[in-house]
C-alpha cells in the first residue's frame, strides 16, 4: 500500500513541477513581450544592446516568478487539474490526493492508492499538461526580443531601427536624426537638457554636448569652430562629445569611403558663466581714526549668476613709512546669510585693536566672493581704507600731492554742494548776483580740477584760461596722447577715470563761467562720479612721464636749423576689414548658388559649408547666426528636394548676410552732378552774389 | 410845359432811333466771347458716353465742340492717356473712374558709379492706386538672390511714395538689378531693372594744414582709415618745414598739380596767403574740384574771400549735437562753434540748422564747404558724435561731386538686344574754360575723343573688341553725344573713351529681360495736363472739371466791327417813344 501511495504522490509532484515550469515559461514569454514593447517603444535607448539584454532578462525572469507565484493555487490542486484532463480517473485521484494527507493505511486506503497508482501509471504528464503552447509562446517571445534588440546590428531599414543604409536613395550619405544632449558643468548642479534637431544650442561654458547622429553613412565627422573629429558609431547611432567653450558651430558631415553627404550645421552659443558682483555696503568708504582701538561693522553684499561658492573679507596691513613699508595679509571671519544660493549677504568685524596699529599705518580691506567654477570665478569689492592718523597732521589722503593747505580746502563735493545752494536761491538772485555767485563757484571747481591736473603730470600753464574757452582741459595735450590709449598703454582705468573726471570738471566751470548752474551741476556730479570711481577702483594712480615729456634742457637751442627737413611719409593705406571681405564673399558664394538653375547635392554641401564659414566670420553676430541657419536649412532642404523652400531659405539668407554687411559700409554718394550743372549752379550764384542790393 | 418836353423829347427819341436804323452805324471795339472748350475722346469706343456727359456739362458755360480748332481756349482730354498731338492749353483730362488697387514703379534712383567699398542706396518711386490699408512688398534681387526686402502698409488711397533699398556690391563691375512691387489684392506686380557700375576707384584727398591743426588732423585720421580715399597731407610745422605724407604739391596756386585731387581740405585756413586763396579758387572753378575749410578759429583772413560771408556770429555752449540735414542720422557735437550771421546767397546747410555750421555753397563748378565746428574734434566718441562717420560722409560726397577728367554714361544702361543706347561724354578742361566768343582774340576751345565699344566678360576682362564708336559735339562746349545700336548678344558691354592723356568707361548690360520704371498712363496724362495748365478730374467730377475751367480760362475778347442798330430790341423804345408821345398828346386832346 505504501508503495501505490507513493507511485501517486511521485505523479502528483510531478504533475506539479511540470505545472509550475509550464507557468514559468508562460510567465517568462510575457515578461519578454513587455521588454520587447518597451524596445520598440525607445526605451532603453536604441544603441544600447547590453542594457536592452539586461532589461529583457529581467522581464523574463520577473514574468516566470510571477507566474509561478500566481499558479502556485493550481499546483496545490493537482490532482483535480489531473481529473479535469483525465476523466476515466472518476475522482479516484482526487481521493486518493485527499486521503494522502494525512497518511492512513487501511483497507478502503489500500484500495484507493492501488486502483489510482494502476491509473497514474497509465497516465502520462507530458499528455496532460502539453508543454507546446507555453514553450512556444516563450520561444515566440524570445526571438521577437531578441530580433528587436539586436535591431542595430541587423540588416533593417533604419525606419524599422536597424542601422539603414550607409546611403540614401541618392547614393550619398545622409544625417537622418540629430539627438543633442546638453549637460551643464556639475558645479551648477542643473540637469540635462535635450534637443531634435536643433539649429541652435545654448549652453553655459563647460557644459558637455553629446550629439547622437543617426545616420545613413559609414562614418559622421564633426567639425566645430577649433577642432576636428570623427563620431563613435554605436549600432545605428554616431555618438560624439563637444565641450561648449567658445561661440561657433556644431558641423556634421556623413561619408563613406566614396562620398560625402550633405553638412549639417547647428549654431552653438555659449552664455559665460558671469563673476560673482560683490560690493562692501557699510562703511563703503575710506575712515581715518585718530586711534585703532575700535572695531569696524562690515556688511558685504555678494550675487552671481548661477551660485556663490564663497565670501571673505581680506585685509591688508600697511605699516612703516618712507620706504620701509610692510605689508601683512589676512582675513576676518564673516558671518553670511543666504537669502538664496545667489545671494547672499555677510557681516563681519574687523577689529582693528587686535591688529596693533601704530599712528600712520592703514589698514586696506575688500571682500572676494568666489563662485562654483571649478578654475576660480572669483571678484573683488572696492577697497576702503582704514587709517590711524599720525600725530599732528592730516589725513594722507594719497591722491594730492600738493602740500599747501588750501589746495584741498575745496573739494569737488563742496563744489557741487555751493551750486545747489546756488540754485536754490537762483529765483531770489539779480543777474549780477547769479554772475558773480556762479564765477566765484568756476574758480572753485577750476582750483580743484588743477590739483587733478597737476597729479596726471600736467603743467597748470599748459591749461588754457576757462574763461577763454571751452577746451579747459589741455584736449591737445590728450589728442596727443590718443595714439599712447590706442596702444593700451594708458589702460589704466584709474587712470582713465581721472582724465574723464578732468574733462567733466572742464565744462562745469564752462557753464559757470557763462552763469548757468543748471547745466554745471550734472558735469560736477559725472565728475565726482568719475573722482570716485578712479580711486576706488585700484587704488593706485601712476604718474607716468612719458618719453616724450622727458625733455634735455640741456639740448634746447643746440641744433642747427638747416638741419630741420622736410618729413616725407608715404600716404596712409587702410587696411581692408576682413569681415566684410568674408562676408562679401559668402554673399557671392551664396548668389551664385542662387542662381543655379538645378539645385543639385553638391549645391547643398556648398550651402552647408557656407552656413559654416557665414558663422565664422562673427559666431556672436545675432544676424549671421541667423543667416547662417537659414543657409543651413536651405542646404537640408536642398538636399530633400525642396527647391522651393531651398531657394526662399537662400533668399532670406542672402538678405541676412547683406544686412550684416550695410553695417560695416556707408552710403554710396547720390549726389553726382554733372559738371554743366554744376557750373550753372557756380554761375548762378555768382550772378546772384553780383546784383546790387 | 413839362408835356411838352416829355412829348419832345419821346418824338426825338423815336426819330433817333429811326435815323440810326437808317444810317446803320458800325462799331469796331474788343468784345468777350463764350468760351470755346474742344472735347477729345481718345478712344470713342469705350469713352463715347463719358464724352456726352462732358459735353453736357460743359455746355452750359461753354461752347463745346469736339474736333480741335484754333479759337479753342482749352482742351478736355477724355481718356487715360495723353493724346498723340498736341493740344490747345490750358489742357484738363478727364478719368474714368477706378478703385482697382495697381502699383508701378514710376523711378529708379541709383547712383551711377558708386565705389565697391560702400553701400549702395537704391530708391525707388512708387506710384501706387486704391492701396489704402494694403501691404506693399518691395524687393531687391541681384541675380537670383534677394538682397533687401521692404513691406509697407500704405495709408492713402492714391500716393507716390519713395522706398529706400540699398545693395552691397560683391565685387567691382556691374551688376543687374532688379526691384519688384507687389500690393497687396493688385492683379499684378510691378518690375524695374537698373544696373550699379561699382568701381573700384579711391578718391584722391589733399590735406593742406599752414599750421598744424587739430581738426584737421583728425578728419584727416578719419579718411586715412577709410579704403574709399586716398589721402595726401601737407601740415606746415614751421617755416620752410612740413610733414607730408605723399606728394602734395609744393603751392595751391597751380592748377595743375592741384587738379589731381577731388577734393582739398585746408585746416586752420587763416594761414592761407591771398595766392593760395586765388588757387583753392582757380582749382574749384576751373576743375569743378571740393575745397572744405575746416576753422578751429575764426579770424579776419584772405579765404574770407571764398566764403562770401559778411559777418560771422560765434558761440560757445555746453556742446550740441549739430544735426546733419542728409537723409542719414549722422550728428556731430561742439561745443565752440562760429557761422555767418547771415548765410550767403545760394548756399546750402550741411549741418547746423538754425545755426547753420557746416555748410556749402558753389563756387563756379566746384563747390567750398565751410565748417565752423572749431571744436568738433574734442567729440569723437561714436556714442555721443558720429564725427568720423560725418566727415567720411561728407568727404565722400565733395569728392563724388568733383568730375574726373572724362566721364561718359549710357542711357539706358540696361537695355534688350538692338535697342538704341545714347552715350554721353564730356571732357572736364573742355567744359570748365570760360569761352566768350565775344572777347577779342577768344582762341576756340579743342577737344577730342575716341571711343571702344568692347563686351566684358564675367570674370570683368575684355573678351572681344566690337567697333569703334562716333561721338558727335554736343549743344554744350566739352560735350559728345553718340548713337549705339546694343549687340544682339546678351552681356555687359563697355564704352572706353579717351581724351588726350584721360580715359573714361561707362557699362551698359545688354538683356533678354528688361523691365523698366515707367509712368503709369494715368498718371503720365496727370502730368501732361499740369504741364500744360490744367489738372486731371475723374468721372465722379465732372463738376469739378467746369468749375476749373471756368477760373483758369478768359473769355476770349477780339475786336470786332458791329452794328448796333440791327438788333430788333429796337423796336421796342421806338414803339414805346411813339406810344408815350401820342398817349400824351390824346390825353391832351391834342390828337
Amino acid at each position: 500500500m505504501r508503495a501505490d501511495a507513493a507511485v501517486v504522490r511521485d505523479f502528483l509532484a510531478r504533475g506539479a513541477r511540470r505545472l509550475a515550469v509550464l507557468s514559468a515559461a508562460n510567465g517568462a514569454a510575457v515578461g519578454l513581450t513587455v521588454a520587447l514593447a518597451l524596445a520598440l517603444a525607445g526605451w532603453p535607448r536604441r544603441g544600447s544592446m547590453g542594457t536592452g539584454a539586461v532589461v529583457g532578462v529581467v522581464a523574463a525572469i520577473a514574468g516566470a516568478l510571477i507566474s509561478v507565484f500566481v499558479s502556485s493555487g493550481r499546483r496545490l490542486k493537482i490532482a483535480q487539474s489531473v481529473e479535469a484532463r483525465a476523466p476515466e480517473s472518476r475522482n479516484l485521484l482526487v481521493t486518493a490526493d485527499e486521503l494522502l494527507v494525512p497518511p492512513a493505511y487501511d483497507y478502503v486506503h489500500e484500495l484507493v492508492f492501488a486502483r489510482a497508482a494502476r491509473l497514474v501509471r497509465r497516465l502520462d504528464a507530458r499528455t496532460l499538461f502539453p508543454a507546446r503552447i507555453p514553450v512556444s509562446a516563450f520561444v515566440t517571445a524570445l526571438v521577437l526580443w531578441l530580433l528587436v534588440l539586436a535591431r542595430p546590428v541587423l540588416p533593417l531599414p533604419a525606419s524599422l531601427g536597424g542601422p539603414g543604409a550607409t546611403a540614401g536613395a541618392n547614393g550619398l550619405p545622409s544625417i537622418d536624426a540629430i539627438d543633442v544632449v546638453i549637460q551643464p558643468p556639475a558645479y551648477t548642479g542643473q540637469g540635462k537638457t535635450s534637443l531634435r534637431d536643433p539649429s541652435r544650442v545654448e549652453a553655459l561654458a563647460g557644459s558637455r554636448i553629446t550629439i547622437n547622429v543617426r545616420a545613413r553613412a559609414e562614418r559622421v565627422s564633426l567639425e566645430t569652430i577649433s577642432a576636428h573629429d570623427s563620431l563613435t558609431k554605436r549600432g545605428s547611432i554616431f555618438v560624439g562629445n563637444v565641450v561648449a567653450d567658445a561661440d561657433g558651430y556644431i558641423a556634421l558631415q556623413p561619408t563613406t569611403a566614396d562620398h560625402g553627404g550633405a553638412r549639417r550645421l547647428i549654431g552653438l552659443t555659449v552664455l559665460p558663466d558671469l563673476p560673482p558682483r560683490v560690493r562692501i555696503v557699510t562703511p563703503g568708504h575710506d575712515q581715518r581714526f585718530d586711534d585703532g582701538h575700535r572695531q569696524l561693522e562690515l556688511t558685504v553684499d555678494a550675487s552671481d549668476d548661477i551660485a556663490l561658492a564663497s565670501l571673505k573679507l581680506r585685509f591688508t596691513k600697511v605699516s612703516g613709512s618712507g620706504e620701509r613699508f610692510t605689508f601683512a595679509e589676512s582675513e576676518t571671519p564673516l558671518s553670511i546669510t543666504r537669502r538664496d544660493e545667489r545671494t547672499w549677504t555677510a557681516h563681519g568685524t574687523l577689529n582693528l585693536d587686535s591688529l596693533a596699529l601704530e599712528p600712520g599705518d592703514m589698514v586696506v580691506y575688500r571682500a572676494v566672493a568666489a563662485d562654483k567654477r571649478p578654475t576660480g570665478g572669483t571678484a573683488e569689492s572696492d577697497s576702503y581704507i582704514a587709517e590711524i592718523l599720525a600725530p599732528g597732521g592730516i589725513a594722507a589722503s594719497g591722491f594730492e600731492t600738493d602740500p599747501e593747505q588750501d589746495r584741498y580746502a575745496v573739494s569737488q563735493q563742496m563744489v557741487i554742494l555751493k551750486t545747489e545752494r546756488l540754485l536754490a536761491r537762483l529765483s531770489t538772485l539779480s543777474a549780477d548776483s547769479l554772475q558773480s555767485a556762479s564765477q566765484e563757484i568756476a574758480a572753485e571747481q577750476r582750483k580743484v580740477r588743477a590739483e587733478f591736473v597737476f597729479m596726471l603730470g600736467g603743467e597748470l600753464a599748459d591749461a588754457p584760461d576757462v574763461t577763454a574757452s571751452m577746451t579747459d582741459l589741455n584736449e591737445e595735450q590728450e589728442a596727443e596722447g590718443e595714439a599712447d590709449i590706442l596702444a593700451g598703454r594708458n589702460a589704466n582705468a584709474g587712470h582713465i577715470a581721472l582724465l574723464r573726471a578732468i574733462r567733466a570738471m572742464s565744462r562745469a566751470a564752462a557753464s559757470l563761467t557763462v552763469s548757468e548752474p543748471t547745466t554745471a551741476l550734472p558735469y560736477e556730479r559725472t565728475a565726482l562720479t568719475q573722482l570716485e570711481s578712479a580711486f576706488a577702483r585700484s587704488r593706485i594712480l601712476l604718474r607716468a612721464l612719458s618719453t616724450r615729456e622727458r625733455l634735455d634742457l640741456s639740448r634746447r637751442l643746440t641744433g642747427s636749423l638747416t638741419d630741420a627737413a622736410r618729413d616725407i611719409e608715404s600716404s596712409a593705406e587702410p587696411a581692408a576689414s576682413s569681415r566684410v571681405v568674408a562676408l562679401r564673399r559668402v554673399l557671392s558664394e551664396v548668389a551664385t548658388i542662387a542662381g543655379t538653375k538645378t539645385l543639385t547635392s553638391s549645391n547643398a554641401s556648398a550651402a552647408s559649408a557656407i552656413a559654416e564659414r557665414a558663422l565664422r566670420v562673427d559666431p556672436s553676430s545675432k544676424t549671421l547666426q541667423e543667416a547662417s541657419s537659414l543657409l543651413a536649412a536651405a542646404a537640408d532642404a536642398i538636399a530633400g528636394k525642396h527647391e522651393r523652400d531651398a531657394r526662399e531659405r537662400l533668399d532670406r539668407a542672402s538678405s541676412a548676410i547683406v544686412a550684416a554687411l550695410r553695417t560695416d559700409l556707408l552710403d554710396a554718394p547720390t549726389n553726382v552732378a554733372g559738371a554743366n550743372d554744376a557750373r550753372l549752379s557756380g554761375a548762378l550764384v555768382d550772378a546772384l552774389r553780383s546784383r546790387p542790393e | 410845359m413839362n408835356d411838352a418836353l416829355v412829348r419832345l423829347a419821346l418824338r426825338s427819341i423815336a426819330v433817333t432811333i429811326a435815323t440810326a436804323a437808317l444810317i446803320d452805324p458800325g462799331v469796331t471795339s474788343n468784345r468777350a466771347q463764350r468760351p470755346t472748350v474742344v472735347v477729345t475722346v481718345l478712344n470713342p469706343e469705350t469713352d463715347a458716353s463719358l464724352a456726352s456727359d462732358v459735353a453736357k456739362t460743359l455746355n452750359r458755360k461753354f461752347d463745346v465742340v469736339r474736333t480741335p480748332v484754333a479759337a479753342a481756349s482749352a482742351t478736355v482730354v477724355v481718356g487715360g492717356r495723353p493724346p498723340d498731338t498736341d493740344v490747345t492749353a490750358p489742357a484738363f483730362a478727364l478719368l474714368s473712374d477706378t478703385t482697382a488697387p495697381s502699383v508701378s514703379i514710376e523711378r529708379l534712383v541709383v547712383p551711377p558709379t558708386p565705389p565697391s567699398e560702400s553701400r549702395v542706396p537704391v530708391v525707388a518711386r512708387m506710384t501706387l492706386h486704391g492701396a489704402r490699408g494694403r501691404s506693399l512688398d518691395v524687393s531687391l534681387s541681384a541675380g537670383a538672390s534677394t538682397v533687401d526686402h521692404v513691406a509697407r502698409r500704405i495709408a492713402a488711397t492714391d500716393t507716390t511714395i519713395d522706398i529706400p533699398l540699398s545693395f552691397v556690391p560683391t565685387a567691382p563691375g556691374a551688376a543687374a538689378v532688379r526691384v519688384t512691387a507687389t500690393l497687396s489684392g493688385a492683379k499684378s506686380t510691378s518690375v524695374a531693372n537698373g544696373e550699379i557700375d561699382a568701381r573700384d576707384r579711391r578718391w584722391p584727398v589733399l590735406f593742406y594744414d599752414p599750421r598744424p591743426s587739430w581738426t584737421s588732423t583728425f578728419v584727416r585720421r578719419a579718411l586715412e582709415r577709410d579704403p574709399r580715399f586716398v589721402v595726401t597731407s601737407r601740415v606746415e610745422t614751421s617755416r620752410g618745414v612740413s610733414t607730408d605724407a605723399g606728394k602734395p604739391p609744393a603751392y595751391l596756386n597751380d592748377l595743375s598739380a592741384l587738379s589731381t585731387w577731388d577734393v582739398v581740405v585746408i585746416g586752420a585756413p587763416e594761414g592761407l596767403s591771398a595766392d593760395d586763396v586765388t588757387g583753392l579758387d582757380t582749382f574749384m572753378r576751373r576743375r569743378g574740384g571740393s575745397v572744405v575749410l575746416l576753422l578751429d578759429q575764426r579770424v579776419a583772413a584772405p579765404y574770407d574771400r571764398l566764403t562770401g560771408v559778411a559777418t560771422w556770429t560765434s558761440r560757445t555752449t555746453t556742446s550740441t549735437s549739430l544735426a546733419s540735414f542728409r537723409r542719414d542720422s549722422i550728428s556731430l557735437r561742439a561745443a565752440e562753434v562760429v557761422f555767418p550771421s547771415a548765410l550767403p546767397i545760394g548756399a546750402t546747410i550741411i549741418a547746423g540748422g538754425a545755426q547753420p555750421v557746416v555748410w556749402q555753397t558753389p563756387v563756379g563748378a566746384g563747390r567750398l564747404i565751410v565748417s565752423g565746428a572749431l571744436d568738433a574734434w574734442q567729440f569723437r566718441d561714436p556714442s555721443t558724435s558720429g564725427f568720423e562717420l560725418f566727415w567720411r560722409q561728407t568727404l565722400a560726397d565733395a569728392a563724388a561731386a568733383s568730375p574726373p577728367p572724362v566721364t561718359v554714361a549710357a542711357s539706358p544702361a540696361i537695355l534688350s538686344p538692338g535697342e538704341q543706347v545714347t552715350l554721353h561724354a564730356t571732357v572736364r578742361a573742355a567744359s570748365l574754360t570760360e569761352f566768350r566768343n565775344d572777347r577779342p582774340g577768344a582762341r576756340p576751345v579743342r577737344a577730342t575723343l575716341s571711343a571702344l565699344l568692347t563686351s566684358i566678360g564675367e570674370t570683368g576682362t575684355a573678351t572681344a573688341v566690337s567697333r569703334e564708336v562716333a561721338f558727335t559735339p554736343d549743344a554744350d562746349i566739352g560735350q559728345f553725344v553718340a548713337t549705339v545700336r546694343a549687340p544682339d548678344r546678351p552681356g555687359v558691354y563697355s564704352v572706353d573713351v579717351t581724351s588726350g592723356t584721360s580715359a573714361a568707361d561707362a557699362t551698359f548690360i545688354v538683356s533678354t529681360d528688361v523691365h523698366r520704371a515707367h509712368v503709369s498712363s494715368r498718371d503720365l496724362l496727370g502730368a501732361w495736363v499740369r504741364a500744360r495748365g490744367g489738372r486731371a478730374f475723374t468721372a465722379s467730377n465732372i463738376d469739378g472739371l467746369s468749375s476749373a475751367l471756368a477760373s483758369t480760362i478768359l473769355p476770349p475778347n477780339h475786336l470786332e466791327k458791329w452794328y448796333p442798330m440791327r438788333s430788333a430790341w429796337w423796336i421796342v423804345p421806338f414803339a414805346f417813344a411813339l406810344s408815350a408821345e401820342w398817349w400824351l398828346r390824346r390825353r391832351r386832346e391834342l390828337a
